[in-house]
């Protein structure tokens, strides 16, 4: 324990006073956050504002033809509230319309476009409008980000480190002293899990500013952990595989793989803004199940798919077996 | 008791379909400076590597400090210290602290840390990042690192590789002081100068074989030479005209 307590100060202090390590780890999802944040924070839904009807489908139907809604069908107030749609009950000739501040400045717009709607039908409308308090662009970027986290943190650091302490031999250096193989994987797994506590507390932070409030319980942080496992795993497979003599080729592969998954992913919009030929992939993609479990934890407090989670589970566990043997120092243990 | 550290009996290593050694022999002895000679491919790294316990001999018996490799390796790992080639160490801790990380590693003092400072005249970058050191401090870090459980035998790879001819001097007496200390030092080097200087005996390894082991003044005299380098010029062409001649 001592010697895996060593080593990961050893790691945390000598990767922490790299500012290209902080620049990754705190600066780069500051901003990114911010970024977003401030281009999309005030207008998210400029390309696509979610309507929710309950009561008319010709309505919802109507609204797709439209280039600023969207309608949907079958969704319950409550989904409608955490996703930020605007939710509209028709009941005859009453429209309730549900929404956030955000959104607020669009009801106008949506009030109009029912009135064209409904003009062949009836002539006489009522419109009631419900301010309530809804989840900002902020709740979802944020959310979205911390997921981003865990995969940059996981894939980029964990072949970060090993592929530059082999450039610098300290992987040969330790191979000949008594730290264990295992004490190493061990030391490696907790400097990445801080670092990703770390970074996320930056982005909390950050979002908090924006009125972002977390629900950080302790759901939440085990399964921040257990998805940073995951990609620290995958990060490893991929470090393991690659030819020591072609060592950069593991950094190239990680930032190949890590920057379309973080783009192509809910981690920003939400899938059905993207055009229908990648919005499968950015909908079922591992980021976006993540991402998906980490919004339901910290943003609506709610349970996540159980089923999601057990898969995720089950990767982790396998990717971390896979990568820890693929870490190993030496090849007498 | 026996005054062999090392002892390695035919020893065989592939990397796959490559026969890197191919049944090397040689033992050192406790107190000296040996060193591994070779052109480049010869097999000294791979060499190190086995004796130091990160890769398993082929075929062969190899013992270090009296333990055998690969079977009680985790015994030789707490009584050795290697230093391997262009070894950077960890570029954003400083001096002292890479110290103080193996010396806590292998179980030393904390007063062990300021012996070595000292030991190894680092005083004055002590507590400068190892990113900002030159090249012959690098290395004096490295062997401080190396020597940090005040091992018995300390395994050189390349030591003095990419140095100045004042940090590569200044590294010699730094290597002569710790053979003065007791320490066996196994050493593997280009510089045919230096292993003349410092060594008591050398093997050298030739495709994956050990074709001559001796001390320098024996080889020079064999080949009438004033200086190790051509007596090793010419031991090898003879080796290579004769490859040819097959």
């Amino acid at each position: 324990m001592n010697r895996i307590l060593l080593t990961v100060s050893a790691l945390v202090k000598d990767n922490l006073r790299n500012r290209f390590v902080i620049f990754w780890i705190i600066i780069f999802p500051i901003i990114i956050t911010l970024l977003f944040g401030l281009v999309f924070g005030g207008f998210s839904s400029y390309f696509h504002v979610i309507v929710a009807v309950e009561g008319d489908y010709g309505l919802a139907k109507y609204l797709n033809t439209t280039e600023i809604f969207q309608g949907l069908t079958n969704v319950s107030l409550k989904y409608a509230v955490e996703h930020d749609y605007i939710y509209v009950k028709v009941n005859g000739s009453s429209f309730t319309i549900y929404t956030s501040k955000q959104n607020q400045e669009f009801v106008p717009v949506l009030e109009s476009v029912i009135d064209q709607y409904y003009q062949k039908v009836n002539n006489t409308r009522d419109f009631t409008v419900l301010q309530i308090s809804g989840y900002t662009y902020y709740y979802y970027l944020i959310s979205g980000i911390i997921g981003i986290i865990s995969l940059s943190n996981g894939i980029l650091s964990t072949i970060g480190v090993s592929a530059s302490y082999f450039r610098d031999r300290i992987i040969e250096r330790l191979a000949t002293s008594p730290l264990k193989s295992y004490e190493w994987v061990i030391s490696l797994i907790i400097y990445v899990i801080i670092i990703t506590l770390i970074s996320t507390a930056a982005v909390i932070i950050l979002g908090i500013l924006f009125g972002f409030i977390p629900i950080i319980g302790i759901e939440f942080l085990g399964f921040l952990v257990i998805s940073t496992l995951l990609f620290g795993g995958l990060g490893a497979i991929i470090y393991g595989l690659t030819p020591k003599d072609k060592i950069f080729l593991s950094e190239i592969v990680a930032n190949v793989l890590v920057f379309p998954l973080m783009f192509l992913s809910n981690a920003f919009f939400p899938p059905n803004v993207y055009p229908p030929i990648v919005r499968i992939f950015v909908e079922y993609q591992p980021l976006s199940v993540i991402i998906t479990i980490i919004r339901d934890l910290i943003v609506y407090g709610v349970s996540p798919n159980p089923i999601l989670v057990s898969i995720v589970f089950f990767f982790t566990v396998l990717f971390l077996y896979a990568g820890g043997r693929l870490l190993k120092l030496r090849e007498i243990d | 008791m026996s005054n062999v550290i090392v002892e390695v009996r035919d020893l065989y290593k592939n990397y796959k379909d490559k026969e890197v050694l191919r049944g090397i022999s040689f033992t050192v002895y406790k107190g000296e400076i040996f060193s591994l000679l070779g052109p480049n491919g010869a097999g000294k790294t791979t060499t190190v590597k086995v004796l130091s316990c990160v890769i398993k001999p082929y075929r062969g018996e190899v013992r270090v400090i009296g333990y055998r490799v690969p079977e009680e390796c985790g015994k030789i790992r707490e009584k050795i210290g290697v230093m391997p080639q262009d070894y950077q160490g960890f570029l954003d801790l400083t001096v002292r602290e890479n110290i103080e990380y193996f010396v806590k590693l292998y179980n030393g003092k904390e007063t062990q840390v300021d012996e070595l400072i000292s030991l190894l005249d680092l005083e004055e970058v002590k507590n400068q990042k190892l990113r900002y050191l030159s090249g012959g401090y690098m290395r004096r870090v490295g062997l401080a690192s190396a020597f940090a459980g005040n091992q018995e035998i300390l395994f050189l790879d390349e030591p003095t590789l990419g140095l100045d001819p004042k940090a590569r001097r200044e590294f010699w007496e730094i290597i002569k002081m710790m053979k003065n200390k007791g320490v066996t030092i196994f050493l593997t080097t280009h510089y045919l100068d230096e292993a003349q200087k410092l060594s008591d005996r050398v093997a050298i390894l030739y495709g994956g074989k050990v074709i001559k082991v001796s001390t320098a003044s024996e080889i020079m005299a064999e080949f009438k030479t004033s200086n190790l380098e051509d007596a090793y010029l010419e031991l090898i062409k003879s080796l290579e005209d004769g490859e040819n001649n097959e």
